[in-house]
């Protein structure tokens, strides 16, 4: 048995929910643990998926299919956008694809997430206490018009909270308002992947489904401000076979540079 | 076609206190620093800023106490963490901050772009930033409800890039980064300043007429700018500069750091004195 990171635990219990023949949106630009969340891991499940015969594709922003078992040699803009791809739009048509639902999975993360999968990445605080984080970005276009919006996410107590300060990313449910009445046309977040358990979402929103080997409920439940639902049975997760860590492994993602 | 060459003293002067200034590129590529530090530098203030994804254009005339009102989808230094001068003036309430999402900006330029008043939205559909910047409305042709913004139209735009003639045909050549919505912000702006790494010659031009992505009579001025958009990167020309960003992010956490650094790097200080004192710093682009 080989040791495994959280990371290749994270990708290895990712990577079956991509399936064939979709595109996966990811974001690049994020620093230390976010971009490791938002890029990393989802680029690490892909290929696993890939090495499993599944035709999963993935953009990097505007760039569409790129080689993903030949990536570039960093994270440097010039870097990224040299990676050999099928098709490198300007932003605005790539903004038109996502909008009339062309994006299958859209990979986030988030400072703040709900129960109803209500995701903040702008503002935290309250009157009188505001703090500006970065801002939006295409986080409402993951959670509104992708065909689902998969969360990849550490548990913390800071992170899931019972009612985000900021609704950056609408979820399934706010108050009495749901997405049905909003008339969003994608399917909004279907699945939380955090560094212990994965999650979904039901009728009473946030759902623990599975956990990593050697986890136990109390400690999901620890390190979050809400109790998620959790489904009748409770799965828990085989390690990461030698072959998926081999395969997980022969991808060299760039370290960042800074 | 009219020469439109002009220094970059000269260019900002067109931009008059009180105006809609919109800044092009993204995050740390493609920022029109040379045309935003001259901009720091006049004092020419109460700006209303307009960018897609905002970075050190925003946070440096933030610093510099000369903006009003920020409408963007992102401020921050990417990869360097986030825009601390920003967020002090959050914080202060001395910047009015209007959030959107980045395909409700492309579409309220879009309008902008092509002469109407507002762009219609789902992106922001339950969201807190519709309180910001939407109004619900029903279709006249049935539906579900949906919003609306306003359009985009600055009185002044801001871009670098890559190369133009004298006439302003604007040119992307390869290698390049299209993740920025510069020749749509051109179109939305009543004037547009661009600053350039070289200047191509108009027979060079017409022979890769296909690489105009803006052409020259959307354009009022074009300044000479080599690393024009340092200390952010320029598609096949240089990247960005860590060592010199790293150090802007420090500046920019603390007031005393910032005005130190407005004075050593943007007040009075030439671009082509700018970039000496960049490279005597040891930049990565040095």
């Amino acid at each position: 048995m080989t040791e495994w990171s959280t990371n290749e635990m994270m990708a290895v219990a990712l990577s079956p929910h991509l399936h064939d023949g979709e595109i996966g949106f990811i974001g690049v630009g994020s620093s230390g643990r976010a971009h490791e969340l938002v890029t990393g891991i989802p680029l690490l499940a892909a290929h696993l998926a890939r090495s499993r015969g599944v035709d999963f594709d993935i953009q990097i922003g505007p760039l569409i299919a790129p080689e993903i078992e030949a990536p570039p040699a960093g994270w440097l803009d010039n870097e990224i956008y040299g990676w050999d791809a099928s098709a490198l739009l300007t932003s605005d048509a790539n903004m038109d694809g996502f909008l009339r639902g062309a994006v299958s999975v859209g990979f986030i993360s988030g400072a703040q997430i709900d129960r109803w999968g209500n995701v903040n990445v702008s503002r935290v605080g309250g009157e009188g206490s505001w703090k500006r984080l970065g801002g939006a970005l295409a986080l409402p276009e993951h959670c509104a018009f992708a065909g689902r919006a998969i969360l990849v996410c550490d548990l913390s107590t800071r992170t899931f909270v019972a009612d985000v300060d900021y609704v950056t990313g609408f979820g399934h449910r706010r108050g009495d308002v749901r997405r049905s009445d909003l008339g969003l046309p994608g399917g909004g977040p279907a699945l939380v992947v955090t560094d212990s358990a994965l999650f979904d979402f039901g009728d009473e929103g946030m759902r623990l489904v599975a956990l990593y080997p050697g986890v136990s409920p109390n400690d999901v439940e620890n390190r979050m401000a809400f109790s998620p639902d959790t489904v009748a049975t409770l799965a828990e997760l085989p390690i990461p076979t030698d072959e998926e860590l081999g395969q997980l492994r022969e991808l060299r993602l760039p370290e960042l540079p800074w | 076609m009219r020469n439109k060459m002009m220094d970059i003293a000269e260019a900002i002067r067109l931009v008059e206190p009180g105006s809609s200034v919109a800044l092009g590129g993204a995050t740390l590529r493609r920022k029109p620093m040379a045309l935003a530090r001259a901009l720091a530098g006049s004092g020419t203030g109460d700006l209303d800023l307009w960018t897609w994804i905002g970075s050190l254009d925003v946070d440096l005339l933030i610093g510099a106490q000369l903006v009003r009102s920020v409408n963007s989808a992102y401020v921050g230094f990417g990869a360097f963490g986030l825009a601390q001068a920003t967020r002090r003036a959050f914080v202060q309430g001395t910047v009015e901050f209007r959030d959107w999402s980045e395909s409700s900006l492309v579409a309220s330029f879009r309008a902008g772009a092509s002469g109407l008043p507002i762009a219609l939205t789902r992106a922001l559909l339950g969201t807190s930033m519709a309180a910001e910047v939407a109004r619900e409305i029903v279709s006249p042709f049935g539906g579900p409800p949906i919003l609306a913004v306003p359009a985009a139209r600055p009185d002044i735009a801001l871009l670098h890039a890559q190369s133009a003639d004298e006439f302003g045909n604007i040119r992307r050549h390869a290698p390049n980064v299209t993740d920025d919505i510069d020749h749509v912000i051109a179109a939305a702006s009543r004037q547009v300043i661009v600053s350039v790494e070289r200047i191509d010659s108009h027979q060079s031009i017409v022979e890769h007429r296909d690489e105009t992505v803006i052409p020259g009579h959307y354009i009022t001025a074009i300044c000479v700018a080599p690393r024009g958009a340092h200390p952010t990167g320029c598609d096949g020309y240089y990247d960005p500069d860590g060592s010199h960003l790293a150090a802007y992010a420090r500046a920019s956490a603390d007031p005393e750091l910032l005005q130190s650094y407005l004075r050593d790097f943007v007040h009075g200080v030439a671009p082509d004195e700018y970039l000496r004192r960049v490279d005597a710093d040891g930049g990565d682009t040095a």
